[in-house]
């Protein structure tokens, strides 16, 4: 095995090698050209150990010449794709070279063969060295990071390039002849295993940006989702006032105007007031069955208002207190409705029978709990004959009603004591998140 | 000698109405009407001091005829008597120019007295309807808005009336809370329900300026 054979030998393997990347980056033409390019050099240069072509001399020297052309387009087209030049009119003209070359030589004939290679050989060289140099100036300005290995590459691909010219008009002495055939093949070699390394990187970074691709996804995916939910919870809330406004709209129209109607035209002031309690009724239990919960702050406003209001209009001396700072819990719609209608009974029974002058209630948050105490100096509730408290005025349904919000109501009574209503309701069960 | 506009389709509680005003106003002279349309044709010939409006009216919303009071005759003090008593309603007839509101189901008696305040100048003002009014007013500060003009807002005094009526006191109350007397309270919800029908107005204006629509 000599140098030229190993030589070709390397340089068939990268030219194989190139061909196979291709064919997997179809968009990186500069790997083929690559590989056409050593593929064309290995067999320019089989010529040192290849002596058994059956061909008379002119006819090979002939072959040999055509092929150079070739060689240089592929160097030149190498170059230029690798710098991310591509140029159509370049192309066309290179592959015109081809042709012109081989007429050239076929009309030169076998006496004029040598110089006219000679002549080919030097534009040819000059071609190359231009695309060499355009590769450098633009991938300088690029300030790609392959630059400086490029431009090494590249330089000693130029030297041995001009030490074989010089050899070959005998410039030069003859030990240096097997330079280029040294040289030239590894700086193929080094091209083709940097542009195995490029796309090692190229690979590892795709990778990376698959990863971060699908983390970004996944993200993306999460926000869609909790997007959705939030839409339908929206969606949900929107349909439920809609049923609450169908809902009193019907009751309103229907049953309130009758109500009403009753209300103002009846003689009896009983059947009055007991259709206007029906009236109230109606409302709260619409406003329990679709309303949306309250925070606990306004519902005690609410209270206020109404209890105040009514005491102070029956000359019942009324006292409240209640936490003033801004609590963030709120109680469900049910909740809300159920204790309003607790007050409501309580004051209802203060006005009415208690003949009290003076009613204090008080409201507070204890360990998450909702207390109410509503205390008055009245006459208290009657004992039954068997010594509890008489379950009229409304006390049964009072305690029926706390038991329902999970919570309970006492109530203490007695001569000359008055009587206390306690009324306890935990909160978690009812806070509804505001 | 006041005339009065009585806006009710159902004639049982349109008779009682009546005869509930000729109680509190006896030198009234009562025009009435059951549908919207007729409401109307009267506010357009007759000058009105007082109008109460029921709002479900088998031809529309009696919201309408407190619009057209607002514009064409804004002296006159439209009332709203209602059978609803939840602000979803009664927000949009306070943001059309309602002086105040009253109650269907509510006795003669509280009838008659709230018929007196209003007279006097003092408007109703409910809990819910003043945490309306506030979220109201908080939504047209921000900046979101930039472009709402006049920005119309609420004083310092007047937002402080507001929070304690929230909080569920009553107007005797707040006066001796603030030092100031019942009368000068009410004056200052009478402001804020004119401040609510002037931002109202202004924001259907641009919102309709910005569909492209125009108002007369």
């Amino acid at each position: 095995m000599t140098l030229p054979t190993a030589a070709s030998g390397l340089l068939l393997l990268l030219a194989a090698l190139c061909f196979v990347m291709a064919r997997s980056r179809r968009r990186d033409s500069h790997v083929r050209y690559l590989g056409a390019l050593s593929l064309g050099w290995a067999l320019v240069t089989a010529r040192l150990w290849w002596h058994g072509l059956p061909l008379a001399n002119f006819d090979s020297e002939l072959l040999l010449v055509c092929l150079t052309p070739m060689v240089a387009l592929a160097a030149v087209q190498f170059l230029l794709h690798y710098a991310g030049w591509r140029s159509r009119p370049i192309e066309v003209a290179l592959y015109a070279q081809c042709v012109a070359v081989a007429l050239s030589l076929l009309l030169a004939g076998p006496l004029r063969l040598h110089m006219t290679a000679s002549a080919w050989y030097a534009l040819l060289v000059a071609q190359v060295l231009a695309a060499m140099a355009f590769f450098v100036w633009s991938t300088w300005r690029a300030r790609r990071r392959d630059f400086w290995f490029m431009a090494v590459l590249l330089s000693l691909a130029a030297a041995a390039v001009a030490v074989e010219l010089a050899a070959q008009r005998q410039l030069l002495p003859s030990p240096w002849p097997w330079l280029p055939q040294a040289v030239l093949p590894l700086v193929l070699v080094g091209l083709g295993l940097h542009l195995v390394r490029q796309n090692g990187r190229a690979l590892q970074s795709a990778e990376e940006a698959r990863v971060a691709l699908e983390a970004h996804m996944r993200e993306a995916s999460a926000d869609m989702e909790q997007n959705y939910a939030q839409l339908a919870e929206q969606r949900v809330e929107q349909v439920t006032r809609q049923e609450r406004k169908r809902i009193a709209a019907d009751l309103h129209d229907d049953l309130g105007a009758k109500l009403l109607t009753i209300v103002h035209t009846s003689e009896s002031e009983r059947i009055s007031t007991l259709a206007r309690e029906a009236l109230e009724e109606m409302r709260l239990s619409v406003r329990g069955l679709t309303g949306k919960p309250v925070k606990l702050i306004d519902a005690l406003g609410d209270w206020r208002a109404e209890v105040v209001g009514r005491l102070s209009q029956t000359g019942v001396e009324g006292e409240w207190s209640a936490p003033s700072e801004d609590l963030p819990q709120t109680l469900s719609a049910r909740a809300y409705v159920q204790t309003t209608r607790i007050l409501r009974e309580a004051v209802n029974n203060i006005i009415k029978h208690s003949g009290a002058s003076r009613c204090s209630i008080r409201c507070l948050i204890d360990s998450g709990d909702f207390q109410l105490a509503i205390q008055d100096n009245g006459k208290g509730i009657p004992l039954e004959l068997d010594g509890r408290l008489d379950r009229g005025h409304g006390m049964a349904s009072m305690k029926h009603r706390a038991k329902q919000l999970h919570g309970q109501c006492l109530v203490e009574s007695g001569p000359g004591y008055g009587t206390v209503i306690r009324l306890t309701i935990p909160l978690e069960r009812h806070t509804t998140a505001a | 000698m006041k005339t009065i506009l009585l806006l009710e389709d159902l004639p049982e509680i349109r008779a009682w109405l009546k005869a509930l005003v000729m109680q509190v106003f006896p030198d009234g002279q009562i025009s009435e009407a059951a549908r919207v349309h007729d409401a109307l044709e009267l506010v357009s010939a007759i000058k009105f001091d007082l109008a109460l409006c029921d709002l479900g009216l088998p031809d529309g919303s009696g919201v309408s005829v407190v619009e057209k009071l607002r514009e064409t005759q804004s002296d006159c003090q439209s009332v709203v008597v209602t059978i609803h008593d939840d602000d979803e309603h009664l927000f949009p007839a306070l943001q059309a120019g309602a002086f105040g509101y009253i109650l269907k189901e509510q006795p003669r008696e509280l009838i008659a007295e709230q018929l007196q305040r209003m007279n006097q100048g003092e408007p109703p003002l409910s809990p819910s309807i003043a945490r309306r009014v506030i979220a109201y007013f908080a939504a047209q500060a921000k900046p979101a808005q930039p472009d709402l003009m006049p920005h119309v807002s609420l004083t310092e005094r007047e937002s402080e009336v507001l929070l304690r009526v929230a909080k569920g006191f009553t107007l005797p109350e707040i006066g001796v809370q603030l030092g100031l007397s019942r009368h000068t309270i009410a004056d200052y919800v009478k402001q804020i329900y004119r401040k609510l029908n002037v931002s109202s107005r202004a924001e259907a204006a641009l919102e309709a300026q910005r569909l492209g629509l125009f108002r007369r």
